[in-house]
């Protein structure tokens, strides 16, 4: 599990890592309805000083994880504790994404198939390629990156036809705090849980560029998302806000010469590799948390029993569509606010007041000695 | 179902306990047990039908005791 990780790849991590969360698009709809698209470029806008922050204690901190900047920034009892409540949050994001795969396989795919299979075979999966490593799941993220970007041209281009621009008319209808709500959904959520990429540090020897790559992934994620909200607003109008998957029930109007119909596959196959992505990214940061909290040298045998864990928390997560819904709008911006808001605002400010900062690792010190002349 | 599951970490455990033992990763070895047996009694109770409070639930409780939340 310990390989390079090169800020190249990082890149397109981050790209996949945030389309992960392009389902909770389709609850941001039934918030601002046809006004979505100026949430998600709000919401790209807000997460960036954020981004910055993150970016900031990486370089602050050269080579050391969220835990160990936890316990240089905090001290060893403190530092642990907001430690625990950081690995509690992955896991539980873990377990909510394995949870959202699963239901959208039986909710569109294989409607006749229980739960527990598509749980058990994605946790598998996933944790084979946490068996292999990150840097393999980074090469992954580039495929997966490109396929995105196909499908969403491809999807785009099909659609010109069935696009109204008066879909996107009234502006700004609806009350203020919805605006807010949603924003706050779209920043924290897909955006600032790239904050469980700061435990992947130690394995970045070379973080110069550490800020360009999240900046740019972050924007190109962005855009993708941008794309795909005004797709389908501009095809599915006022029942945006009532279908249950917009991406889908858009992809279903394509009809080409009564040739190229029923390729909402595609939208199937985008979705399963996101979601393949960010659940191994998270599994092996809440991996990697554990065995630091465990002072474990190595957590290789803790994956099948991890996994078994968060296959039953994903199984029992949530009782019905109607409260999962209410969560998600509701509920999930105020669980994220913590981990991506408060405690890095707070350890930026706690290092910035004791002058906490790590020497860098010792290759990069030496590409930085200039040589005698 | 149970005896899937029985199976499944049975064979985990016979593959990883021998492999951590041989290498003399103690610490390793007592926190595969430990996560094994909670993965195991956590699956036994859900074939049980005992019902376990979701997490979404739980934290939908605190933040309503606490008031934090969106309105409807």
């Amino acid at each position: 599990m310990n390989d390079e990780l090169k800020t190249s790849q990082l890149t397109p991590l981050t790209i996949s890592f945030i389309l992960g969360s392009a389902l909770l698009i389709t609850m941001v709809d039934g918030i601002t309805a046809h006004d979505t698209w100026m949430v998600v470029i709000a919401g790209f806008v807000l997460c960036l000083p954020f981004l910055l922050i993150y970016a900031h204690l990486a370089k602050r901190f050269p080579g050391k994880s969220l835990i160990e900047m936890n316990d240089v920034i905090f001290g060893k009892v403190v530092g642990k504790i907001v430690s625990a409540i950081y690995v509690a949050y992955f896991f539980l994001l873990l377990t909510f994404n394995i949870n959202d795969a699963a239901g959208f396989y039986v909710g569109y795919v294989m409607p006749d198939t229980p739960d527990m299979a598509f749980l058990i075979i994605f946790t598998l999966v996933c944790a084979f390629a946490v068996h292999r490593g990150l840097v393999a799941i980074a090469k992954v993220s580039l495929a997966t990156t490109a396929l995105a970007v196909t499908v969403v041209a491809l999807t785009t281009l099909m659609l010109i036809g069935n696009m109204d621009s008066s879909n996107l008319l009234p502006l700004f209808d609806k009350p203020l705090i919805r605006y807010v709500q949603a924003t706050q959904i779209v920043v924290e959520l897909p955006f600032l849980e790239i904050v469980s990429l700061l435990m992947v540090m130690p394995l970045i020897k070379d973080n110069r560029k550490l800020t360009r790559s999240w900046i740019t992934g972050a924007a190109v994620a962005a855009v993708l998302m941008l794309a795909i909200v005004l797709r389908n607003t501009l095809v599915l109008g006022g029942a945006s806000n009532i279908l249950g998957e917009n991406s889908f029930e858009a992809i279903r109007l394509i009809n080409i010469g009564e040739f190229l119909t029923r390729i909402e596959l595609l939208i199937a196959i985008n979705y399963t590799t996101f979601f393949f992505i960010k659940i191994s990214v998270l599994y092996y940061v809440t991996l990697n948390g554990i065995s630091q909290l465990l002072r474990l040298e190595r957590a290789n045998a803790l994956i099948l029993p991890l996994g078994s864990i968060a296959v039953v928390f994903a199984y029992i997560k949530v009782d019905s569509a109607v409260i999962h819904a209410i969560w998600g709008a509701q509920y999930a911006p105020v669980f994220s606010f913590p981990c991506t808001v408060f405690f890095p605002l707070l350890m930026l400010i706690v290092a910035a007041l004791r002058k906490l900062r790590t020497p860098p690792p010792d290759a990069l010190r030496q590409q930085e000695i200039k040589p005698e002349p | 179902m149970a005896l899937l599951i029985i199976a499944f970490f049975s064979l985990c455990a016979l593959i990883e306990i021998p492999r951590l033992a041989r290498a003399k990763r103690t610490k390793e070895l007592v926190w595969f047990c430990v996560f094994s047996a909670i993965g195991l009694t956590l699956f036994m109770l859900l074939l049980a039908s005992v019902k376990i409070p979701g997490p979404i639930k739980v934290i939908m409780g605190w933040l309503d005791w606490i008031g934090l939340h969106y309105p409807a």
